[in-house]
């Protein structure tokens, strides 16, 4: 008996001692290890940054997506209406609509789904759309960058971007052997003063601007924008502008489509005109970007503006680094208000003609529905820029509204052909021919937009059959 | 006016507490308070809300100091009394005594305690609400609610800001208790309503180490708070403003009130119990069917030792609580539907009795609730089937708190079977729901673990007094 009570009283010890122990092992390695886990990273940031505000807290947490929101809050008034991209891959957060809800507050939001781009016009409460990148990895570009169409802008505000610029050779010259020219040229690139910046209508910050003395010089540029609309950077040239003149540069720029060459033509009437040149089409290697035939350019201009031809001059050339990016590669982070024919007549006038304010000033005639005052003001920025291809979409675009196809199916092309990589312009060809009856040309600029970016949100349903979709 | 916003919900609750419960420790009474006075802080802004009123700061603390004044006028010369004794008492005294009691294991109990309690509050207070859902449901309410200060003004700014969509039932149609909690600290001049999660997990280890003190040893309770404070889980979702820890805690706070007053049956135990289990559907109105499963054994309890009226009090304290949102959600802010089925519709899924005999079902549900859904849960599960194996003959001691454990898991088992065969189809829900949802019992499972490991000795001895 006394031998079982004690077998008992031994069980019930080592039971006991069993589980306590049992417990506190478990506490030791897995509960605590848990705990100081996930509780580390906190307590680092906790004393690192023990008087962070609270946008710093939340961007510790949040990332781009909370800087993106804060980004759009700042510079957004309380009363903006936004379209945000559609909540979805990869917008899961910057889509997100209680998110934006929450962090936007009191902004109202507009969700873009489906036919927004129609509503953009038709819809006045909208004042901004947001430019949303997304998130995750870029295996699909398609997929990526928000918004999917067109959007005229009064204006852009993004995240600031460094874009750095390498100019070299930057010269004026005729086609001719005449020997002052090429002079002239030579002693443009030896002399190599720093370009002055002349013209502005952006948010920038300087860096860096200095020679870098290589082989040969370089003039080299560092600026960070927030608005892109123009900067340009000259240097005062004053020579006659004849024929075959031509304008000319090597340009090595971080991002691609950021850069282009201007010159600035004085007419006899005083009137003053900048031309531009083709965008840089790569990034971070060096290529060389001309205007060839400024002078019949400036006629052209000249002719349409009712100013004299004779007696033309280039008074500066040099560098617009502050050119917008356009879609599918537009900044990735920024919030657009819309033209709206918001009052700004005075905003418009500048000294000096240049193709962003008359494309700003068509935006602004066209947002009013005033089509033919827009179509002329897209006019003078094509005379001005021709190589702008979103010129040519939206002229195409006004002479639909005016129901001339041929026009706007020219306008359409002469877009694809100056930038081909963007589905949208495919995409508005197709519906220009699916509206002529012209099946299967539709059907093959439909094509061509789906291949450049799949992504189907972009398209009309109806658009959607299966046989449509290349590959699927 | 910080201060006002976290000293008025305590004075209401110890105002309540008083009325209920007199002998009670200084850091169980506040813990209490703390936790009650913000349960009935929010049904007064609620009830405000209801008359027409709009919960502003200054209605809901008129409102307030009414009822607390009210409520000390029924209670008489009694509180000045007890008010007297109270301050007459050094709690520093007591403090000083119990650390220097200490043995070291205790002392190294204590100190961990403190360490991951204090580590839980920096941490919970430092970071804003960040997690997504408690930012775009509870926290999003909240600021809507403190723009507005009614419901209906805040649906409607809702609808207004979001422009071609309707969001509106997704963020009102959860229980309010917590957006309305974080409300309270914005009109207060918080910048952050955090802290109230923080304070509660302390008051949650207060009141979890009170419950065990009662019957097991000092350092018994301490090793298994220490348990529950650190288990990962529960840490995290305390320190996220998430309304789950919060569901645990009033849930687990009305189990264990249940359980004392099944031993004990003292009404004012039954009082706190379905006042504690009603806050917990204010919180979040899952715990329903498990109320349900409460009531079968209060039930049986009621009729075995002849207290008829509890099952009544028990059902009168829970319902209107439970029913208030849904009711006002259909009939005032017309959100039709919930976010979790009312508790009459799990009743519906009984009447076809074939549907639950399909036993190839049952072992897929049981084998993704093990293997997936709360396998992060598996420790806990081992000790509780160890313990109940080895201690087997301790089992009948707690028979109730066992069945009480048992009828939550049984009620968590029967939601999983009636989720797949009805709504996904298949047993393959969302499992961190079901993690979430499973916080709930972990206080309740540990809590039994607990005290049926306490050491034999003290039992006896505390047995026999």
């Amino acid at each position: 008996m006394q031998l079982s009570d004690s077998f008992k009283r031994l069980f019930m010890r080592i039971r006991f001692l069993a589980i306590v122990g049992g417990v506190l092992l478990w506490i030791a390695t897995d509960q605590i290890v848990g705990v100081v886990k996930w509780s580390l990273p906190s307590w680092e940031t906790i004393l690192r940054n023990p008087s962070a505000s609270y946008d710093q807290r939340m961007m510790f947490q949040w990332g781009t997506d909370y800087r993106f929101m804060a980004f759009v809050r700042d510079n957004t008034s309380p009363d903006a209406c936004l379209v945000t991209p559609p909540w979805a891959a990869p917008w899961t957060n910057q889509g997100s609509i209680p998110l934006l809800a929450y962090f936007l507050y009191p902004r109202k939001i507009y969700y873009g789904k489906g036919e927004v781009k129609k509503e953009l016009e038709t819809d006045k409460i909208i004042t901004h759309v947001l430019v949303a990148w997304g998130r995750g990895k870029p295996t699909d570009w398609g997929t990526l960058g928000w918004p999917k169409f067109p959007v005229i802008a009064r204006e852009f505000v993004h995240f600031p971007t460094e874009r750095e610029v390498f100019l070299a050779d930057l010269s004026v010259g005729p086609f001719s052997s005449d020997m002052s020219w090429e002079a002239l040229g030579r002693n443009l690139i030896l002399s190599l003063p720093l370009l002055e910046n002349y013209l502005s209508h952006s948010q920038k910050k300087i860096n860096e601007h200095r020679i870098l003395d290589f082989d040969s010089p370089l003039e080299y540029l560092s600026l960070t924008y927030t608005r892109n609309n123009y900067d340009y950077w000259t240097e005062v040239v004053n020579v006659p502008l004849r024929d075959k003149v031509f304008i000319g540069a090597r340009i090595k720029a971080n991002i691609r489509h950021s850069v282009n060459l201007i010159a600035e033509v004085r007419y006899a009437n005083d009137g003053l005109a900048v031309f531009g040149s083709l965008p840089n089409r790569t990034h971070n290697s060096w290529e060389t970007l001309s205007i060839n035939d400024l002078y019949q350019k400036a006629k052209r201009y000249g002719l349409a503006k009712g100013w004299p031809s004779e007696g033309m001059e280039i008074t500066r050339i040099g560098i617009n680094p502050g050119l917008p990016l356009e879609m599918p590669y537009l900044e990735r982070y920024g919030v657009m208000e819309l033209e709206r024919g918001q009052e700004r007549e005075r905003e418009l006038e500048t000294r000096v003609d240049c193709a962003p304010t008359f494309l700003a000033r068509g935006h602004f005639r066209r947002a009013k529905d005033e089509i033919k005052e827009a179509i002329v003001n897209y006019q003078l920025a094509e005379l001005l820029n021709p190589e702008d291809a979103w010129v040519h979409f939206y002229l195409g675009e006004m002479y639909w509204k005016q129901g001339k196809p041929i026009r706007t199916i020219e306008e359409y092309k002469k877009a694809i052909e100056l930038e081909s990589s963007i589905a949208w312009f495919h995409l508005a060809l197709s519906e220009v021919y699916r509206e002529e009856n012209e099946a299967d040309l539709a059907l093959e600029s439909l094509q061509a937009a789906v291949k450049i970016d799949p992504l189907r949100g972009l398209y009309p349903e109806e658009y959607l059959s299966e046989e449509n979709l290349p590959g699927e | 006016m910080q201060i006002l916003g976290l000293l008025l919900p305590i004075l209401l609750g110890l105002t309540v507490c008083r009325l209920i419960i007199q002998k009670v420790a200084i850091p169980v009474r506040l813990a209490l308070a703390y936790s009650l006075g913000f349960g009935f802080l929010t049904l007064a802004m609620f009830f405000l809300n209801v008359i027409g009123l709009k919960f502003s700061l200054l209605n809901t603390t008129v409102l307030v100091s009414v009822i607390i004044g009210i409520l000390w006028v029924f209670r008489g010369k009694r509180n000045w009394l007890e008010l007297r004794s109270t301050l007459k008492v050094n709690p520093f005294a007591g403090i000083k005594q119990s650390l220097i009691s200490l043995s070291a294991f205790e002392k190294v109990l204590v100190g961990l305690l403190i360490f991951f309690l204090f580590s839980h509050l920096v941490i919970t207070v430092y970071w804003p609400v960040v997690r997504a859902d408690s930012l775009t449901l509870y926290d999003l309410r909240a600021r809507l609610l403190f723009a507005e200060q009614s419901f209906p003004g805040a649906v409607a700014r809702f609808r207004n800001q979001l422009v071609n969509m309707n969001w509106t039932r997704p963020v009102f149609a959860h229980a309010p208790m917590t957006s309305l909690i974080h409300t309270w600290f914005y009109l207060s001049g918080w910048a952050s309503p955090k802290f109230f999660y923080a304070l509660l997990f302390i008051s949650m280890a207060i009141l979890f180490y009170h419950f065990l003190r009662i019957h097991v040893p000092r350092y018994h309770a301490l090793l298994f708070t220490l348990v529950l404070v650190t288990i990962p889980f529960t840490y995290v979702y305390a320190a996220s403003s998430y309304p789950h820890f919060a569901v645990a805690f009033y849930f687990g706070i009305g189990t264990f009130y249940l359980y004392r007053w099944i031993r004990e049956q003292k009404w004012s135990f039954l009082l706190l119990s379905g006042t504690f289990l009603a806050f917990s559907s204010w919180v979040r109105q899952v715990s329903g069917a498990f109320f349900l499963g409460y009531l079968v054994i209060v039930l049986y309890v009621a009729i075995t030792r002849r207290r008829f009226l509890a099952p009544v009090l028990f059902c009168a304290l829970y319902f209107p609580v439970h029913l208030l949102w849904s009711i006002y959600t259909e009939n005032v802010l017309h959100l039709v539907g919930g976010i979790g089925p009312a508790v009459s519709e799990s009743l519906v899924y009984l009447k076809d009795i074939r549907a639950l005999l399909m036993v190839a079902k049952w072992r897929s549900v049981l084998n993704y609730l093990w293997n997936t859904a709360l396998v992060g849960f598996r420790p806990v599960h081992y000790f509780l089937i160890l313990v109940i194996i080895l201690y087997i003959n301790r089992v009948w001691k707690h028979r109730f708190l066992f069945l009480l454990v048992l009828s939550n898991l049984a009620v968590l088992l029967i939601g999983a079977y009636i989720t797949a065969i009805t709504i996904t189809g298949d047993p393959q829900g969302h499992p961190s729901s079901i993690q979430r949802l499973y916080i709930m019992f972990l206080p309740i499972i540990w809590y039994l673990i607990a005290l049926i490991t306490a050491e034999p000795d003290y039992i006896k001895r505390a047995t026999s007094r």
